[in-house]
Protein backbone atom coordinates (compact mmCIF):
# COMPACT_ATOMS: atom_id res chain seq x y z
CA UNK A 1 0.00 0.00 0.00
CA UNK A 2 1.39 3.37 -0.98
CA UNK A 3 1.15 6.18 1.50
CA UNK A 4 0.54 9.64 0.15
CA UNK A 5 2.75 12.11 1.99
CA UNK A 6 1.10 15.48 2.24
CA UNK A 7 2.95 18.76 2.71
CA UNK A 8 3.36 19.63 6.35
CA UNK A 9 2.88 16.07 7.47
CA UNK A 10 6.43 14.81 7.12
CA UNK A 11 7.64 15.52 10.59
CA UNK A 12 11.36 14.99 11.06
CA UNK A 13 11.84 13.14 7.81
CA UNK A 14 13.89 13.96 4.77
CA UNK A 15 12.49 11.65 2.18
CA UNK A 16 9.24 10.07 1.15
CA UNK A 17 11.02 6.74 1.34
CA UNK A 18 11.69 7.24 5.04
CA UNK A 19 8.10 8.27 5.57
CA UNK A 20 6.93 5.18 3.72
CA UNK A 21 9.22 3.04 5.87
CA UNK A 22 7.71 4.50 9.03
CA UNK A 23 4.19 3.89 7.71
CA UNK A 24 5.08 0.33 6.80
CA UNK A 25 6.56 -0.27 10.23
CA UNK A 26 3.46 1.05 12.00
CA UNK A 27 1.08 -0.89 9.77
CA UNK A 28 3.01 -4.10 10.30
CA UNK A 29 3.52 -3.82 14.03
CA UNK A 30 0.58 -1.78 15.32
CA UNK A 31 -1.53 -4.74 16.51
CA UNK A 32 1.45 -6.21 18.35
CA UNK A 33 2.41 -2.86 19.89
CA UNK A 34 -1.15 -2.26 21.05
CA UNK A 35 -1.32 -5.66 22.73
CA UNK A 36 2.02 -5.05 24.43
CA UNK A 37 0.85 -1.62 25.63
CA UNK A 38 -2.36 -3.19 26.89
CA UNK A 39 -0.29 -5.65 28.89
CA UNK A 40 1.75 -2.76 30.30
CA UNK A 41 -1.24 -0.67 31.25
CA UNK A 42 -3.98 -3.25 31.74
CA UNK A 43 -6.28 -0.93 29.85
CA UNK A 44 -7.04 -0.71 26.14
CA UNK A 45 -7.68 3.00 25.99
CA UNK A 46 -4.52 3.75 27.94
CA UNK A 47 -2.70 1.35 25.61
CA UNK A 48 -3.65 3.40 22.58
CA UNK A 49 -2.31 6.54 24.26
CA UNK A 50 0.87 4.75 25.22
CA UNK A 51 1.51 3.50 21.69
CA UNK A 52 0.73 6.86 20.16
CA UNK A 53 3.10 8.60 22.55
CA UNK A 54 5.92 6.16 21.74
CA UNK A 55 5.32 6.36 18.00
CA UNK A 56 5.38 10.16 18.07
CA UNK A 57 8.84 10.02 19.68
CA UNK A 58 9.91 7.35 17.24
CA UNK A 59 8.80 9.42 14.27
CA UNK A 60 10.86 12.39 15.46
CA UNK A 61 14.03 10.30 15.45
CA UNK A 62 13.08 7.86 12.73
CA UNK A 63 16.06 8.55 10.47
CA UNK A 64 18.41 7.33 13.17
CA UNK A 65 16.16 4.76 14.82
CA UNK A 66 15.28 2.93 11.61
CA UNK A 67 18.87 1.80 11.22
CA UNK A 68 18.93 0.38 14.74
CA UNK A 69 15.98 -1.49 16.22
CA UNK A 70 12.74 0.44 15.75
CA UNK A 71 10.55 -2.05 17.55
CA UNK A 72 12.99 -2.35 20.42
CA UNK A 73 13.05 1.41 20.66
CA UNK A 74 9.26 1.68 20.73
CA UNK A 75 9.04 -1.10 23.29
CA UNK A 76 11.55 0.57 25.59
CA UNK A 77 9.85 3.92 25.19
CA UNK A 78 6.54 2.37 26.23
CA UNK A 79 8.06 0.58 29.20
CA UNK A 80 9.86 3.69 30.41
CA UNK A 81 6.76 5.76 29.97
CA UNK A 82 4.45 3.34 31.71
CA UNK A 83 6.79 2.87 34.65
CA UNK A 84 7.80 6.41 35.37
CA UNK A 85 5.96 9.29 33.88
CA UNK A 86 2.67 8.13 32.55
CA UNK A 87 0.58 10.93 33.96
CA UNK A 88 2.27 13.82 32.26
CA UNK A 89 1.60 12.61 28.76
CA UNK A 90 -2.07 12.30 29.58
CA UNK A 91 -2.10 16.01 30.29
CA UNK A 92 -0.38 16.70 27.01
CA UNK A 93 -2.59 14.48 24.90
CA UNK A 94 -4.24 16.21 22.00
CA UNK A 95 -7.88 15.75 22.78
CA UNK A 96 -9.53 17.19 19.71
CA UNK A 97 -9.04 14.06 17.66
CA UNK A 98 -8.13 11.04 19.75
CA UNK A 99 -7.01 7.85 18.05
CA UNK A 100 -9.74 5.47 17.01
CA UNK A 101 -10.81 2.99 19.65
CA UNK A 102 -12.61 -0.18 18.68
CA UNK A 103 -11.63 -2.41 21.52
CA UNK A 104 -14.85 -3.94 22.71
CA UNK A 105 -13.98 -7.60 22.26
CA UNK A 106 -16.46 -9.60 24.36
CA UNK A 107 -14.06 -12.55 24.48
CA UNK A 108 -11.47 -10.59 26.41
CA UNK A 109 -10.50 -11.87 29.84
CA UNK A 110 -11.85 -8.89 31.74
CA UNK A 111 -11.01 -10.32 35.14
CA UNK A 112 -7.40 -10.80 34.11
CA UNK A 113 -7.02 -7.22 32.94
CA UNK A 114 -8.78 -5.87 36.01
CA UNK A 115 -6.26 -7.76 38.11
CA UNK A 116 -3.36 -6.48 36.00
CA UNK A 117 -4.49 -2.91 36.58
CA UNK A 118 -4.11 -3.42 40.31
CA UNK A 119 -0.42 -4.27 40.03
CA UNK A 120 2.26 -1.59 40.44
CA UNK A 121 3.57 -0.41 37.05
CA UNK A 122 6.94 -2.13 37.38
CA UNK A 123 5.31 -5.46 38.14
CA UNK A 124 3.00 -5.03 35.15
CA UNK A 125 6.04 -4.31 33.00
CA UNK A 126 7.70 -7.51 34.17
CA UNK A 127 4.54 -9.51 33.44
CA UNK A 128 4.19 -7.93 29.99
CA UNK A 129 7.78 -8.62 29.04
CA UNK A 130 7.83 -12.15 30.45
CA UNK A 131 4.38 -13.38 29.37
CA UNK A 132 3.53 -11.33 26.32
CA UNK A 133 6.95 -10.69 24.79
CA UNK A 134 8.26 -14.03 26.13
CA UNK A 135 11.56 -12.45 27.10
CA UNK A 136 13.91 -14.28 29.43
CA UNK A 137 14.56 -12.93 32.90
CA UNK A 138 17.90 -11.57 31.71
CA UNK A 139 16.34 -9.88 28.68
CA UNK A 140 13.59 -8.44 30.85
CA UNK A 141 16.21 -7.09 33.23
CA UNK A 142 18.05 -5.49 30.32
CA UNK A 143 14.92 -3.76 29.02
CA UNK A 144 13.98 -2.51 32.47
CA UNK A 145 17.53 -1.57 33.43
CA UNK A 146 17.48 -3.60 36.62
CA UNK A 147 19.01 -6.76 37.96
CA UNK A 148 17.76 -10.25 37.23
CA UNK A 149 17.16 -10.56 40.94
CA UNK A 150 14.81 -7.60 40.80
CA UNK A 151 12.97 -9.20 37.89
CA UNK A 152 12.64 -12.43 39.84
CA UNK A 153 11.39 -10.57 42.88
CA UNK A 154 8.93 -8.43 40.94
CA UNK A 155 7.64 -11.42 38.98
CA UNK A 156 7.28 -13.41 42.17
CA UNK A 157 5.23 -10.66 43.80
CA UNK A 158 3.19 -9.99 40.65
CA UNK A 159 2.20 -13.61 40.18
CA UNK A 160 1.35 -13.98 43.84
CA UNK A 161 -0.83 -10.89 43.68
CA UNK A 162 -2.53 -12.02 40.45
CA UNK A 163 -3.27 -15.43 41.96
CA UNK A 164 -4.79 -13.72 44.92
CA UNK A 165 -6.89 -11.38 42.82
CA UNK A 166 -8.00 -14.14 40.47
CA UNK A 167 -8.61 -16.66 43.21
CA UNK A 168 -6.07 -19.15 41.95
CA UNK A 169 -3.87 -21.40 44.04
CA UNK A 170 -0.08 -21.40 43.77
CA UNK B 1 -5.50 -23.43 32.65
CA UNK B 2 -2.73 -22.25 34.96
CA UNK B 3 -2.05 -18.57 35.48
CA UNK B 4 0.94 -18.47 33.16
CA UNK B 5 -1.09 -19.93 30.27
CA UNK B 6 -4.02 -17.68 31.10
CA UNK B 7 -1.73 -14.66 30.94
CA UNK B 8 -0.27 -15.69 27.60
CA UNK B 9 -3.73 -16.31 26.14
CA UNK B 10 -5.30 -13.18 27.61
CA UNK B 11 -2.47 -10.85 26.64
CA UNK B 12 -2.60 -12.16 23.06
CA UNK B 13 -6.28 -11.39 22.59
CA UNK B 14 -6.50 -9.42 19.33
CA UNK B 15 -6.69 -5.66 19.55
CA UNK B 16 -7.25 -3.95 16.27
CA UNK B 17 -7.11 -0.33 15.26
CA UNK B 18 -7.57 1.74 12.13
CA UNK B 19 -3.99 2.13 10.97
CA UNK B 20 -4.65 5.16 8.78
CA UNK B 21 -6.30 7.13 11.57
CA UNK B 22 -3.63 6.05 14.01
CA UNK B 23 -0.84 7.17 11.69
CA UNK B 24 -2.54 10.50 11.14
CA UNK B 25 -2.82 11.06 14.91
CA UNK B 26 0.84 10.11 15.37
CA UNK B 27 1.97 12.61 12.73
CA UNK B 28 -0.05 15.41 14.26
CA UNK B 29 1.29 14.63 17.71
CA UNK B 30 4.89 14.48 16.47
CA UNK B 31 4.43 17.82 14.74
CA UNK B 32 3.20 19.35 17.96
CA UNK B 33 6.17 17.94 19.86
CA UNK B 34 8.59 19.30 17.30
CA UNK B 35 7.15 22.78 17.57
CA UNK B 36 7.38 22.66 21.35
CA UNK B 37 11.00 21.53 21.18
CA UNK B 38 11.92 24.31 18.80
CA UNK B 39 10.40 26.80 21.22
CA UNK B 40 12.24 25.26 24.12
CA UNK B 41 15.51 25.40 22.21
CA UNK B 42 15.18 29.10 21.58
CA UNK B 43 14.30 29.78 25.19
CA UNK B 44 16.86 27.54 26.73
CA UNK B 45 19.77 29.96 26.44
CA UNK B 46 22.76 28.65 28.27
CA UNK B 47 22.94 24.93 28.48
CA UNK B 48 24.29 22.81 31.24
CA UNK B 49 27.77 21.52 30.52
CA UNK B 50 28.98 18.19 31.72
CA UNK B 51 31.90 17.88 34.10
CA UNK B 52 34.77 15.50 33.80
CA UNK B 53 33.38 13.66 30.83
CA UNK B 54 33.00 16.91 28.98
CA UNK B 55 29.69 15.95 27.50
CA UNK B 56 27.46 18.82 26.55
CA UNK B 57 23.91 18.48 27.72
CA UNK B 58 21.51 20.48 25.67
CA UNK B 59 18.70 20.63 23.24
CA UNK B 60 19.76 18.90 20.08
CA UNK B 61 18.08 20.49 17.13
CA UNK B 62 19.39 18.06 14.55
CA UNK B 63 17.64 14.71 14.56
CA UNK B 64 20.68 13.14 12.94
CA UNK B 65 23.02 14.20 15.75
CA UNK B 66 24.32 11.36 17.93
CA UNK B 67 22.43 10.84 21.16
CA UNK B 68 24.00 12.48 24.19
CA UNK B 69 22.34 11.66 27.45
CA UNK B 70 22.88 14.03 30.34
CA UNK B 71 25.99 13.32 32.33
CA UNK B 72 26.03 15.89 35.09
CA UNK B 73 23.42 18.38 36.03
CA UNK B 74 22.42 20.59 38.88
CA UNK B 75 18.77 20.58 39.95
CA UNK B 76 16.73 22.10 37.18
CA UNK B 77 14.68 25.16 38.06
CA UNK B 78 12.30 24.32 35.23
CA UNK B 79 10.88 21.33 37.09
CA UNK B 80 8.16 22.28 39.55
CA UNK B 81 8.51 20.73 42.97
CA UNK B 82 5.07 19.19 42.82
CA UNK B 83 6.12 17.26 39.74
CA UNK B 84 8.15 14.88 41.88
CA UNK B 85 5.96 12.16 43.26
CA UNK B 86 5.90 8.44 43.75
CA UNK B 87 8.83 6.74 45.46
CA UNK B 88 10.58 4.11 43.36
CA UNK B 89 13.63 3.31 45.46
CA UNK B 90 14.85 3.76 49.02
CA UNK B 91 18.20 3.78 50.78
CA UNK B 92 18.15 3.46 54.57
CA UNK B 93 21.75 3.27 55.80
CA UNK B 94 21.21 4.70 59.26
CA UNK B 95 18.60 6.89 60.95
CA UNK B 96 20.63 9.89 59.81
CA UNK B 97 21.30 8.70 56.27
CA UNK B 98 18.12 8.08 54.32
CA UNK B 99 17.58 8.70 50.63
CA UNK B 100 14.65 8.23 48.35
CA UNK B 101 14.31 8.24 44.59
CA UNK B 102 11.05 9.56 43.16
CA UNK B 103 9.58 9.80 39.73
CA UNK B 104 9.26 13.27 38.31
CA UNK B 105 6.32 13.87 36.05
CA UNK B 106 7.63 17.30 35.10
CA UNK B 107 9.52 15.79 32.21
CA UNK B 108 10.10 12.53 30.38
CA UNK B 109 11.99 9.69 32.02
CA UNK B 110 12.92 11.89 34.97
CA UNK B 111 13.69 10.91 38.53
CA UNK B 112 14.70 12.95 41.55
CA UNK B 113 17.09 12.10 44.39
CA UNK B 114 16.16 13.29 47.88
CA UNK B 115 18.12 13.18 51.12
CA UNK B 116 16.43 13.32 54.48
CA UNK B 117 17.45 16.20 56.72
CA UNK B 118 17.91 15.64 60.47
CA UNK B 119 14.47 17.08 61.17
CA UNK B 120 12.82 14.67 58.77
CA UNK B 121 12.27 17.02 55.86
CA UNK B 122 13.35 15.91 52.42
CA UNK B 123 16.00 17.90 50.59
CA UNK B 124 15.89 17.72 46.82
CA UNK B 125 19.49 17.07 45.83
CA UNK B 126 19.38 16.14 42.15
CA UNK B 127 17.17 15.67 39.11
CA UNK B 128 17.98 13.06 36.51
CA UNK B 129 16.82 13.61 32.97
CA UNK B 130 14.73 16.33 31.43
CA UNK B 131 12.78 16.33 28.22
CA UNK B 132 13.92 19.88 27.53
CA UNK B 133 17.51 18.70 27.36
CA UNK B 134 17.03 15.39 25.66
CA UNK B 135 16.64 16.58 22.12
CA UNK B 136 15.73 13.69 19.84
CA UNK B 137 14.43 10.54 21.46
CA UNK B 138 17.07 8.50 23.17
CA UNK B 139 16.90 4.83 22.33
CA UNK B 140 19.10 3.90 25.24
CA UNK B 141 18.23 6.45 27.86
CA UNK B 142 15.65 5.39 30.35
CA UNK B 143 14.74 6.58 33.78
CA UNK B 144 17.04 6.07 36.74
CA UNK B 145 15.29 3.52 38.89
CA UNK B 146 17.88 2.31 41.40
CA UNK B 147 20.04 4.01 43.97
CA UNK B 148 22.79 3.00 46.39
CA UNK B 149 24.55 5.49 48.67
CA UNK B 150 27.25 5.33 51.29
CA UNK B 151 28.31 8.61 52.82
CA UNK B 152 29.15 11.00 50.03
CA UNK B 153 29.54 8.22 47.46
CA UNK B 154 26.74 6.65 45.50
CA UNK B 155 25.57 5.16 42.26
CA UNK B 156 22.25 5.44 40.45
CA UNK B 157 21.22 3.50 37.41
CA UNK B 158 18.57 2.54 34.94
CA UNK B 159 19.92 1.73 31.52
CA UNK B 160 22.90 3.93 32.32
CA UNK B 161 25.06 4.14 35.39
CA UNK B 162 25.80 7.41 37.18
CA UNK B 163 28.05 8.12 40.15
CA UNK B 164 28.31 10.81 42.77
CA UNK B 165 31.06 11.58 45.25
CA UNK B 166 29.57 14.66 46.86
CA UNK B 167 26.49 13.29 48.53
CA UNK B 168 24.32 13.28 45.43
CA UNK B 169 24.59 16.91 44.39
CA UNK B 170 26.42 16.22 41.14
CA UNK B 171 26.45 13.03 39.13
CA UNK B 172 28.62 11.83 36.28
CA UNK B 173 27.80 9.13 33.83
CA UNK B 174 30.04 6.13 34.29
CA UNK B 175 31.14 4.64 31.01
CA UNK B 176 29.20 1.48 31.35
CA UNK B 177 31.29 -1.07 32.90
CA UNK B 178 33.45 1.14 32.24
CA UNK B 179 33.82 2.36 28.70
CA UNK B 180 31.01 0.19 27.39
CA UNK B 181 28.14 2.00 25.80
CA UNK B 182 25.62 -0.66 24.86
CA UNK B 183 22.24 -0.79 26.46
CA UNK B 184 22.42 -2.90 29.53
CA UNK B 185 21.23 -3.56 32.99
CA UNK B 186 23.26 -3.15 36.12
CA UNK B 187 23.45 -4.33 39.65
CA UNK B 188 25.58 -2.19 41.92
CA UNK B 189 26.38 -2.96 45.54
CA UNK B 190 28.75 -1.36 48.01
CA UNK B 191 30.63 -3.92 50.07
CA UNK B 192 33.41 -2.78 52.37
CA UNK B 193 35.75 -0.37 50.61
CA UNK B 194 34.58 -1.34 47.14
CA UNK B 195 31.66 -0.80 44.83
CA UNK B 196 30.85 -3.72 42.57
CA UNK B 197 28.92 -3.54 39.32
CA UNK B 198 27.50 -6.48 37.44
CA UNK B 199 27.07 -5.20 33.91
CA UNK B 200 24.69 -6.94 31.55
CA UNK B 201 24.48 -6.26 27.83
CA UNK B 202 21.31 -6.58 25.80
CA UNK B 203 22.45 -9.98 24.58
CA UNK B 204 22.90 -11.13 28.17
CA UNK B 205 26.69 -10.90 28.32
CA UNK B 206 27.70 -10.26 31.92
CA UNK B 207 30.87 -8.63 33.20
CA UNK B 208 31.78 -7.90 36.80
CA UNK B 209 33.65 -4.72 37.75
CA UNK B 210 35.00 -3.34 40.99
CA UNK B 211 36.07 0.15 42.03
CA UNK B 212 37.18 1.82 45.24
CA UNK B 213 34.11 3.43 46.75
CA UNK B 214 35.54 6.95 46.71
CA UNK B 215 36.54 6.89 43.05
CA UNK B 216 35.42 5.59 39.70
CA UNK B 217 38.44 3.43 38.97
CA UNK B 218 36.75 0.34 37.67
CA UNK B 219 38.64 -2.83 36.91
CA UNK B 220 37.20 -6.01 35.50
CA UNK B 221 36.93 -8.94 37.87
CA UNK B 222 37.04 -12.45 36.37
CA UNK B 223 33.71 -14.17 36.89
CA UNK B 224 33.54 -17.64 38.37
CA UNK B 225 32.20 -20.39 36.10
CA UNK B 226 28.60 -20.05 34.93
CA UNK B 227 26.38 -17.16 33.96
CA UNK B 228 26.06 -14.54 36.68
CA UNK B 229 22.44 -13.51 37.10
CA UNK B 230 22.50 -11.34 40.15
CA UNK B 231 24.80 -9.57 42.57
CA UNK B 232 24.06 -8.92 46.23
CA UNK B 233 26.06 -7.98 49.31
CA UNK B 234 26.44 -9.76 52.61
CA UNK B 235 28.57 -7.67 54.95
CA UNK B 236 31.86 -6.94 53.18
CA UNK B 237 31.42 -9.82 50.75
CA UNK B 238 29.58 -9.98 47.46
CA UNK B 239 27.48 -12.91 46.42
CA UNK B 240 26.95 -13.85 42.80
CA UNK B 241 23.90 -15.83 41.80
CA UNK B 242 25.28 -18.05 39.06
CA UNK B 243 23.21 -20.16 36.74
CA UNK B 244 24.01 -22.62 33.98
CA UNK B 245 22.48 -21.57 30.69
CA UNK B 246 19.23 -23.38 30.06
CA UNK B 247 19.21 -25.13 33.41
CA UNK B 248 17.72 -24.26 36.76
CA UNK B 249 21.05 -25.04 38.27
CA UNK B 250 21.84 -22.07 40.46
CA UNK B 251 24.86 -21.69 42.64
CA UNK B 252 25.93 -18.97 45.00
CA UNK B 253 29.53 -17.80 44.83
CA UNK B 254 30.94 -15.34 47.33
CA UNK B 255 34.11 -13.28 47.50
CA UNK B 256 35.59 -10.29 49.27
CA UNK B 257 38.51 -9.63 46.94
CA UNK B 258 37.23 -10.74 43.53
CA UNK B 259 40.05 -13.26 43.28
CA UNK B 260 39.01 -16.11 45.50
CA UNK B 261 35.42 -17.31 45.16
CA UNK B 262 33.81 -19.68 47.63
CA UNK B 263 30.63 -21.65 47.29
CA UNK B 264 27.82 -20.67 49.59
CA UNK B 265 25.78 -23.82 50.01
CA UNK B 266 22.04 -23.27 50.26
CA UNK B 267 19.08 -25.38 51.39
CA UNK B 268 17.22 -24.66 48.16
CA UNK B 269 17.81 -22.57 45.09
CA UNK B 270 15.36 -23.42 42.32
CA UNK B 271 12.64 -20.75 42.29
CA UNK B 272 13.89 -19.45 45.60
CA UNK B 273 14.19 -15.80 46.51
CA UNK B 274 17.47 -14.50 47.95
CA UNK B 275 17.33 -11.35 50.08
CA UNK B 276 20.06 -9.66 52.08
CA UNK B 277 20.36 -7.06 54.80
CA UNK B 278 23.66 -6.14 56.42
CA UNK B 279 25.46 -9.36 57.35
CA UNK B 280 22.37 -11.52 56.93
CA UNK B 281 21.05 -13.37 53.93
CA UNK B 282 17.55 -14.79 53.77
CA UNK B 283 16.38 -17.48 51.41
CA UNK B 284 12.71 -18.11 50.77
CA UNK B 285 12.18 -21.67 49.60
CA UNK B 286 8.71 -21.93 48.03
CA UNK B 287 6.39 -24.81 48.82
CA UNK B 288 2.97 -25.95 47.74
CA UNK B 289 1.19 -24.39 50.71
CA UNK B 290 3.66 -21.72 51.62
CA UNK B 291 7.38 -21.39 51.89
CA UNK B 292 10.18 -21.85 54.35
CA UNK B 293 12.57 -19.09 55.31
CA UNK B 294 16.24 -19.66 56.07
CA UNK B 295 18.90 -17.26 57.31
CA UNK B 296 22.66 -17.21 56.99
CA UNK B 297 24.61 -14.70 59.07
CA UNK B 298 28.10 -13.68 58.06
CA UNK B 299 28.16 -16.35 55.34
CA UNK B 300 27.67 -19.01 58.00
CA UNK B 301 25.42 -22.07 57.71
CA UNK B 302 21.74 -21.59 56.89
CA UNK B 303 19.25 -22.00 59.68
CA UNK B 304 15.49 -22.09 59.61
CA UNK B 305 14.14 -18.65 60.43
CA UNK B 306 10.58 -18.38 61.63
CA UNK B 307 7.71 -20.65 60.73
CA UNK B 308 6.02 -21.36 57.43
CA UNK B 309 5.86 -18.41 55.10
CA UNK B 310 2.33 -17.95 53.76
CA UNK B 311 1.92 -18.23 50.02
CA UNK B 312 1.29 -14.99 48.16
CA UNK B 313 3.25 -12.88 50.58
CA UNK B 314 5.82 -10.36 49.44
CA UNK B 315 9.04 -11.00 51.37
CA UNK B 316 11.44 -8.20 52.36
CA UNK B 317 14.61 -8.32 54.41
CA UNK B 318 13.97 -5.40 56.71
CA UNK B 319 17.13 -5.87 58.75
CA UNK B 320 19.66 -8.45 59.82
CA UNK B 321 17.20 -9.94 62.28
CA UNK B 322 13.82 -9.32 60.72
CA UNK B 323 11.84 -10.12 57.61
CA UNK B 324 8.65 -8.38 56.57
CA UNK B 325 5.93 -10.53 55.03
CA UNK B 326 3.45 -8.38 53.13
CA UNK B 327 0.49 -10.66 52.50
CA UNK B 328 -2.57 -9.77 50.47
CA UNK B 329 -4.66 -9.04 53.55
CA UNK B 330 -2.24 -8.69 56.41
CA UNK B 331 1.44 -8.30 57.10
CA UNK B 332 3.68 -9.94 59.67
CA UNK B 333 7.19 -9.44 60.93
CA UNK B 334 9.40 -12.48 61.45
CA UNK B 335 12.12 -11.91 64.03
CA UNK B 336 14.39 -13.99 66.21
CA UNK B 337 11.80 -13.58 68.90
CA UNK B 338 8.91 -14.89 66.86
CA UNK B 339 6.27 -13.59 64.50
CA UNK B 340 4.27 -10.47 65.23
CA UNK B 341 1.36 -8.87 63.44
CA UNK B 342 2.13 -5.69 61.52
CA UNK B 343 -0.29 -2.80 61.26
CA UNK B 344 -0.54 0.12 58.89
CA UNK B 345 0.74 -1.44 55.66
CA UNK B 346 -1.58 -2.04 52.69
CA UNK B 347 -1.88 -5.68 51.72
CA UNK B 348 0.19 -7.01 48.85
CA UNK B 349 1.36 -3.56 47.85
CA UNK B 350 4.89 -3.21 49.23
CA UNK B 351 7.66 -3.09 46.63
CA UNK B 352 10.68 -2.19 48.73
CA UNK B 353 11.60 -1.72 52.37
CA UNK B 354 14.62 -0.96 54.50
CA UNK B 355 15.46 -0.15 58.08
CA UNK B 356 18.20 1.07 60.39
CA UNK B 357 17.85 0.51 64.10
CA UNK B 358 14.17 1.14 64.87
CA UNK B 359 13.54 3.37 61.87
CA UNK B 360 12.04 1.64 58.86
CA UNK B 361 10.64 2.78 55.57
CA UNK B 362 8.57 0.90 53.01
CA UNK B 363 7.19 1.81 49.62
CA UNK B 364 3.69 0.57 48.83
CA UNK B 365 1.86 1.08 45.58
CA UNK B 366 -1.79 1.98 45.82
CA UNK B 367 -4.39 1.54 43.16
CA UNK B 368 -3.39 4.91 41.75
CA UNK B 369 -0.04 3.34 40.78
CA UNK B 370 1.92 5.83 42.87
CA UNK B 371 4.58 4.58 45.28
CA UNK B 372 3.65 5.82 48.76
CA UNK B 373 6.19 6.06 51.52
CA UNK B 374 5.37 4.43 54.85
CA UNK B 375 7.40 4.92 58.01
CA UNK B 376 7.84 2.89 61.17
CA UNK B 377 9.68 3.95 64.29
CA UNK B 378 9.39 0.64 66.12
CA UNK B 379 11.37 -1.61 63.82
CA UNK B 380 8.53 -2.38 61.43
CA UNK B 381 5.66 -3.35 63.70
CA UNK B 382 3.45 -0.32 63.18
CA UNK B 383 3.51 1.82 60.06
CA UNK B 384 2.14 5.18 59.04
CA UNK B 385 1.81 6.45 55.51
CA UNK B 386 3.86 9.63 55.45
CA UNK B 387 3.25 10.72 51.86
Amino acid sequence: MTTVVRPGKRVGMATAAESDAFDAFVRARLPHLLRFARALSGDEHAAADLVQDALERTLLGWRRIVSEDPEGYVRRAMVNRSVSVWRKQRRERLTDDPPPQRYDDPERDHALFAALRRLPPRQRAVVALRYYEDLSEAQTAAVLGCSVGTVKSQAHQAMARLRELLGEER
Amino acid sequence: MNLEDRLRAGLNTPMDADEDQFLDAVRRGAGSRRRRRAGAALAAGALVVAGAAGIAVGVQRDDAAPPRPPATRTPSPTLPAEAARGVIDLVVNSPGEVYRLTTNVGCVACTTVWAQAPGGDWIRVHDFGSEAYDGPPQPVFGPVTNLVMQGSDGWAWGNKLFSTHDGGRTWSEVGQGPGRRTEAGHSVVIAGRFAWSLFRSIDAETVLYRSPVDADEWTEVPLPDGKADNLVRIGDAVVLDVQDEGLSNRRLRTSTDGVRWSRLAAPCLTDSLLLTAGRSAFLECPGKNGGALFRSTGLGPWQRFGGTIPARAGVFALGEDRVLLNGPRSSTLVTDGGTVRVSGLPGGAVTSAGSAEDLAYAVAFGEDSVGRLHRSSDGGRTWTQVE
